[in-house]
């Protein structure tokens, strides 16, 4: 069983499995993460990697274990980020930030440091639905990152971005290292290069 | 502002400009509101209503709209799979009240305009004003509440639209039947103790709204 | 602790052993009964009054399934433990099935004794409201294909349909606007006398004991099926299994063969 409880463990989930319908995608998953620890989950499609970090993110329940985290607040200590996560069309690049800071009380934050450190600059003012799905991958990171969490989840980090875009990707990873934890959902071999531990499904 | 306000505030604000962007949610309902008014008044002509029918049409109107355009607020999120945004960020008390704050505000609009045309347009008798508004007033909260609640519980649904209505209505019944009986005390009908429905009406308000936010914390994650 | 959880066990284990001798001895007496007592002579045909017998219990077995209803989903709610939604859906049902019953052999009281099958009293409109709420919850279970989803959603609409149900039971008969002819104070001042109270008695205690068995073998029935399913699921996919079970891997000091930890 992967490590023992102590005390800079920020997530641990203990036994868990997930089934849909009749079907188990996995069961009897331990994980530990502490603080620098970058997890790296490989798998085939349908292996359950993103259903895997849709349970670590508390967005979705396992069927059977727990998850336990040592956040103050989950809304700000955990972050998650991925290509299927969707931003609403209406709203603005700015207005995303403003929305997603506020209902979490998040302040002293400058949202345009934000957002130029993404490269959304001259589209903060653009609704949603008017960006490129890579624009829209580097205003989803905007948010994942807005309150310096603890732990990072990143579901396929630089599908859909271009080589600036994977640079971004680059930074944002080490900066979160040395802030905290992360896990990535990936088969990208440059991206697995972060990994402290890796999880196959 | 207390720092619980401002989570529930920013989800209201998000409906507004979602809302004045896209006119989708106010002008469904205003044009029920407005159509159902036109139909009454082009079915009673110059008939002298009984108040207690004239209420009952008066909430039939009310609640089929809040039952087709307010569950939107949640409906849509499941559309356009947002929900997660507010699964990751928020709290489901702050996601519930925000949005059935947004809702009320949205059922106030429908509800005055509403009633402006109702008293105008059909020939009945306002008695009792402040029964009237007060009745009104709780009617549209308690509707709003239970509308969002039941946009909440149809969302993940794949049919939620239609599922939606199906559930908003019958959890809408016992409103109308309070709200008829204050707004037909309103509207003259000697009902004994009838300002009982207005008084019904308020606690069936608060009853809604307190829990709502109850309910949908314990179903707002799969 | 310990000797109340002794003596609940023990009061089950003697009650199910005599609660179906006493439903198999009790129920025909309780009929016999029923057609002992006097005729109710304010009706236009007394003889068909017994009715009352058979409409008059299932309105408080239904309104005690709906409140059982509503703690196994509050239960679901607090566990999610499938055994409670279960439980929940097994009460909902009987709750429908009584508020059909209770719905006709009103309507069969009303054509003998009015000649009518329908009367448009608020009452019966009201039942019928109450019906519609509850048909809805067996929507929004037949919406949903995933059981978890399934279970959760329809828990969260038990609880928001609750409130009505109470409103239209306990409230709705003192709007000002409601004249029935159902009487209000029956039970509240127990205006039910002699040998007519006993008999209502004897059967709204027996038609509960009936419900309730039934109802333990519709729970074991569901609960076997529940298990099977879960059967297949692990027969299909091994999941227990160790080697097949992931493993997290430390990179750094395993690289080559990859030490488990």
């Amino acid at each position: 069983m992967y490590p023992v409880h102590n005390e800079s463990v920020i997530l641990s989930a203990c036994g868990i499995g997930k089934r849909f319908g009749a079907r188990w995608l996995f069961a009897g998953l331990n994980i530990n993460i502490e603080q620098g620890d970058c997890l790296i989950v490989t798998g085939r499609n349908g292996s359950g990697k993103s259903t895997l970090l849709k349970l670590l993110a508390g967005l979705e329940r396992p069927t059977e274990g727990e998850i336990k985290t040592t956040f103050q607040s989950d809304q700000t200590d955990r972050a998650y980020c991925a290509l299927d996560q969707a931003v609403f069309p209406a709203l603005t690049v700015l207005e995303h930030l403003e929305l997603a800071a506020e209902v979490r009380n998040l302040t002293r934050l400058d949202r345009n440091e934000l957002i130029a450190s993404v490269g959304l600059t001259e589209h903060k003012s653009h609704q949603a639905q008017h960006l490129s799905s890579g624009l829209r991958s580097r205003l989803k990171i905007a948010l994942a990152i807005q309150s310096q969490p603890k732990l990072l989840i990143w579901d396929e980090p630089g599908v859909a971005l271009d080589e600036a875009g994977r640079e971004l990707v680059s930074k944002v990873v080490k900066e979160q290292l040395q802030r905290g934890a992360l896990i990535l959902a990936t088969n990208d071999p440059e991206e697995r290069r972060f990994g402290t531990h890796a999880l196959e499904l | 502002m207390p720092s619980s306000f401002k989570p529930i505030l920013a989800v209201f604000r998000k409906e507004w400009l979602t809302e004045s962007r896209t006119l989708s949610g106010i002008t469904t309902t205003g044009l029920i509101c407005f159509v159902s008014v036109v139909i009454l008044n082009a079915i009673t002509f110059t008939t002298k209503l009984n108040p207690l029918v004239a209420a009952g049409m008066y909430w039939m109107v009310l609640t089929f709209s809040a039952a087709i355009s307010l569950p939107r607020t949640f409906l849509q999120e499941e559309e356009q799979g947002t929900a997660d945004f507010w699964r990751l960020f928020a709290t489901p008390e702050a996601v519930f009240w925000g949005k059935a704050l947004f809702n009320i505000t949205q059922m106030l609009i429908a509800t005055i305009l509403m009633s402006v045309m109702f008293l105008i347009m059909l020939p009945v008798k306002l008695q009792n004003p402040g029964a009237f508004a007060i009745n009104g007033l709780a009617g549209a909260v308690a509707i709003a509440s239970t509308s969002t609640l039941a946009g909440a519980i149809s969302a993940p649904a794949s049919n939620r639209a239609a599922l939606s209505t199906a559930i908003s209505v019958p959890l809408l019944i016992f409103l109308v039947n309070l709200g008829i009986t204050g707004t037909a005390t309103a509207l003259g009908e000697g009902l004994k103790n009838g300002e009982n429905g207005v008084i019904g009406m308020i606690a069936y308000a608060i009853a809604t709204t307190s829990l709502g936010p109850v309910v949908y914390s314990k179903i707002w994650k799969s | 602790m310990e000797k109340l959880i002794k003596l609940y066990q023990a009061v089950v284990t003697v009650w199910n052993k005599i609660n179906r001798p006493l439903l198999f001895i009790g129920m025909p007496l309780a009929i016999w009964h029923s057609y002992l007592v006097g005729d109710a002579q304010i009706f236009i045909r007394p003889e068909y009054a017994r009715i009352f017998f058979w409409h008059f219990p299932g309105t408080i077995i239904l309104t005690i399934n709906l409140s059982a209803g509503l703690y196994f989903s509050w239960k679901y709610l607090q566990t999610r433990d499938q055994s409670w939604d279960i439980r929940s859906q097994a009460v909902h049902e009987f709750a429908m099935m009584f508020i059909i019953l209770t719905m006709i052999s009103g309507v069969f009281f009303s054509r003998v004794q009015w000649n009518a099958w329908w009367q448009n009293d608020p009452r019966q409109v009201s039942f019928l409201l109450v019906s519609t709420i509850y048909i809805a919850f067996f929507v929004v279970r037949s919406a949903f294909q995933d059981p978890d989803k399934r279970a959760k959603q329809s828990a969260g609409f038990a609880l928001a349909a609750f409130l009505p149900f109470i409103f239209f039971t306990f409230v709705f008969s003192r709007l000002p606007q409601v004249d029935s002819f159902h009487p209000k104070d029956t039970i509240p001042k127990l205006q039910l006398k002699g040998d007519y109270g006993l008999v209502t008695i004897e059967l709204l205690i027996l038609v509960g004991i009936l419900t309730h068995w039934v109802y333990n073998l519709r729970v074991r029935a569901m609960l076997l099926e529940h298990k099977s399913e879960n059967l297949n699921g692990n027969l299909e996919s091994p999941r227990r299994s160790d080697v097949n079970a992931p493993v997290v891997r430390r990179l750094s000091d395993a690289p080559s063969d990859g030490e488990s930890n």
